[in-house]
C-alpha cells in the first residue's frame, strides 16, 4: 500500500467500472430503439 | 510463511485466463478450474484446522508494505461454503449453457467471480479487500445479464451502479484509514484502531457500502430484479454468496478492526433495518408470482435474520456465549447459501422445461421432475429453518441469544419470519405438487438435477448434523489481538 500504487489500481478499476457502465447504457438504449 | 494460500486465488485466475484463449473447451475448463480451487480450498482448510490460522505475505514483503493473505477459521468456512457451491452450480451450469452463444464469456466471467470470492475471504490487507471487491461486483454485473433480455440489461445496470457507489464509499474509508493510521493491513490495524473521529466516519462509511451489497433493507431494492432475472446457474452464486462475501467483510471490520469503535446503538440500528428486511422481504415473497422472485425476495429476508444477530452479539460479554452467537451467525449464512443455490438451481430446471416459472401454472411438477420437487421442498425446509437443518440450529440460539441478553422486541419478529417463510414454502410446494400439465414431462438430466438435490442436502442434513465443526470453527482468528 504505497499511496501512488492504490491511486494507479484505483484508477484503473475505476474505468472499467465506467466502461462497463457505458457498455450497459448503450445496450439498452441500442434496444430501445428497435 | 505458507504458499498453500495462493492457490484458491491463482488457480481460477488462471484457469479464467486459459478459458478467454481456448473458447472452444471453455466448459471442460470451467468445471475442472472450479473443480481444482476446490481442491486448493480443501487443502487450505485442512492446514488452518489442524494449525490454525495461516498467513502469507505475498512477493515476500512483510505486510505494511506488502499485501497479506490470511486463512482463519471464519475464511476457511466462507471458502468452503463458496467452493462446494460453485462446484455444484458447475456441474449445473455446464448443462445450462451447452448450447448457447454465450458459453465461453460465461466460463470466463465464472472462474474470475471465483477468483475474486475467494481473494475477498483470504485478503489481510483493506486496499486488496476493495480490489477483490470490485472485481466481484464487476463479474457478477456481467454474468447477471448474460441472459440479454431487456429486464436483465436493466437489473445488470442498476445493480452497478448501485454497486459503485457502495465500493466508492468503503474505497473513501479505506483511505480515511489509511490517513489516520499509515497502514492498511488488517492485523495491524485490529490492534491500532481506536474510536475517534476518524475510526467513526471511516466504519461508517465502509458498513454503508457494505450494507447496499448485502442488500439490506432499505438497500434492498436492486435485488429482486437483478436476481430474478439472471440465468439460473447465476442467481444461485449471487444469492448465496456474492451477497455473504458482502456480509462477511462487514463482520471482518466490526468484530476485528473496528470492534472498539462499534457502539449498541449502531448494531440496534442494523438489527432493526434486519427485522423490517425480515418482515417486508417474507411477506413480499409471499406475494409474489414467480418462482424467482420468491427466492429473490427470501435472500432479501434471510440477509435480515444475519443482521439480526449483530444488536445480540454487541450485547453479549466477550466470551463463550458470544463466540456460540457468533458461530450460529456464520451457521445461518452457510445453510442459506446451500439451500438457495439449491433452490434456484430447482427453479432453473423447472424453468427450462415449462419455459416460464410462474408459480400458478406450476402444477404437475412433482410427477414431471420428483427430484427437482423433493429439491425445492429441502431447501424450502432450510429456509424456513425446520429441524435437521443448520438454520434451526442457529434460529434456536438466536432465540437463545435473544433471552440471555432480554432483547425480547426481536421474538416477534423471528417468529412471524419463520411463519411467513413456511407460507410461501408450502404456497409453491402446494402448487408444484398439485396435479396439472404446467410442466409437461421430460427426461431429466442427471447433471442438472443431482447437483441442486446434493446442495439441499447439504444445508438440511450436513450442516444439521455435523453443525458442532462450524462452532469449533469460528473461533480460530487470525485477528484475535484485536478482539476487545
Amino acid at each position: 500500500p504505497v499511496p501512488h500504487a492504490l491511486v494507479l489500481t484505483g484508477l484503473v478499476v475505476a474505468i472499467s467500472a465506467t466502461a462497463l457502465a457505458l457498455a450497459l447504457n448503450r445496450r439498452l438504449r441500442e434496444m430501445a430503439d428497435e | 510463511m505458507n504458499n498453500l494460500l495462493i492457490w484458491p486465488v491463482a488457480v481460477p485466475l488462471l484457469s479464467a485466463l486459459l478459458a478467454l484463449l481456448w473458447p472452444r473447451r471453455s466448459t471442460w475448463i470451467g468445471v475442472l478450474g472450479t473443480a481444482l480451487s476446490l481442491l486448493a480450498v480443501v487443502l487450505v482448510s485442512r492446514q488452518v484446522i489442524e494449525s490454525g490460522a495461516i498467513e502469507l505475505a505475498l512477493g515476500g514483503w512483510s505486510p505494511g508494505l506488502g499485501i497479506a493473505l490470511r486463512a482463519d477459521g471464519l475464511s476457511v468456512l466462507m471458502l468452503l461454503m463458496s467452493t462446494l457451491v460453485s462446484m455444484a452450480v458447475a456441474v449445473y451450469a455446464s448443462v445450462y449453457f451447452s448450447r448457447s452463444e454465450r458459453r465461453s464469456e460465461f466460463w470466463v466471467l465464472w472462474l474470475l467471480l471465483i477468483t475474486a470470492l475467494h481473494a475477498l475471504f483470504l485478503s489481510g490487507d483493506l486496499f486488496n479487500l476493495y480490489v477483490t471487491l470490485e472485481l466481484l461486483g464487476l463479474s457478477a454485473v456481467v454474468l447477471a445479464c448474460l441472459g440479454g433480455s431487456r429486464e436483465s440489461l436493466q437489473a445488470a445496470l442498476n445493480y452497478l451502479v448501485l454497486g459503485l457507489l457502495g465500493s466508492m464509499a468503503f474505497l473513501i474509508g479505506v483511505a480515511l484509514i489509511y490517513a489516520g493510521y499509515g497502514t492498511l493491513d488488517m492485523a495491524a490495524l485490529a490492534a491500532a484502531i481506536e474510536s475517534g473521529p476518524t475510526a467513526w466516519l471511516a466504519l461508517s462509511l465502509m458498513t454503508g457500502g457494505l450494507l447496499i451489497k448485502s442488500a439490506l433493507f432499505p438497500l434492498h431494492f436492486w435485488l429482486p430484479p437483478a436476481h430474478s432475472n439472471a440465468p439460473a446457474p447465476v442467481s444461485a452464486v449471487l444469492s448465496a454468496l456474492v451477497v455473504k462475501a458482502a456480509l462477511y467483510l462487514i463482520l471482518r471490520l466490526w468484530l476485528a478492526l473496528f470492534d472498539e469503535v462499534v457502539t449498541q446503538t449502531a448494531a440496534l440500528i442494523l438489527g432493526l433495518l434486519g427485522g423490517i428486511a425480515v418482515l417486508w422481504g417474507s411477506w413480499a415473497a409471499l406475494q409474489a408470482e414467480r418462482l424467482k422472485l420468491v427466492a429473490a425476495y427470501s435472500t432479501v429476508a434471510q440477509v435480515g435474520y444475519l443482521f439480526l444477530f449483530l444488536p445480540l452479539l454487541a450485547a453479549l460479554p466477550e466470551g463463550t456465549t458470544r463466540d456460540v452467537a457468533l458461530g450460529a451467525l456464520v451457521l445461518l449464512a452457510l445453510t442459506h447459501g446451500f439451500a438457495k443455490s439449491a433452490f434456484f438451481l430447482a427453479a432453473g430446471v423447472i424453468m427450462q422445461r415449462a419455459g416460464h416459472d410462474r408459480i400458478a401454472e406450476l402444477g404437475g411438477t412433482a410427477r414431471a421432475l420428483p427430484v427437482t420437487a423433493f429439491t425445492l421442498a429441502l431447501a424450502g425446509v432450510a429456509l424456513i429453518g425446520l429441524p435437521p437443518s443448520g438454520s434451526f440450529l442457529a434460529k434456536w440460539q438466536l432465540l437463545s441469544s435473544v433471552f440471555v441478553t432480554g432483547q425480547w422486541s426481536w421474538l416477534p419478529v423471528i417468529a412471524i419470519g419463520t411463519l411467513l417463510a413456511g407460507a410461501y414454502t408450502f404456497r409453491l410446494l402446494g402448487y408444484a405438487f398439485a396435479p396439472g400439465e404446467g410442466v409437461g414431462p421430460s427426461l431429466s438430466v442427471g447433471r442438472e438435477e443431482i447437483p441442486a438435490v446434493l446442495l439441499a442436502l447439504a444445508a438440511t442434513l450436513v450442516l444439521g448434523f455435523w453443525a458442532s465443526a462450524v462452532w469449533e470453527l469460528v473461533p480460530i482468528s487470525a485477528y484475535a489481538g484485536g478482539e476487545g
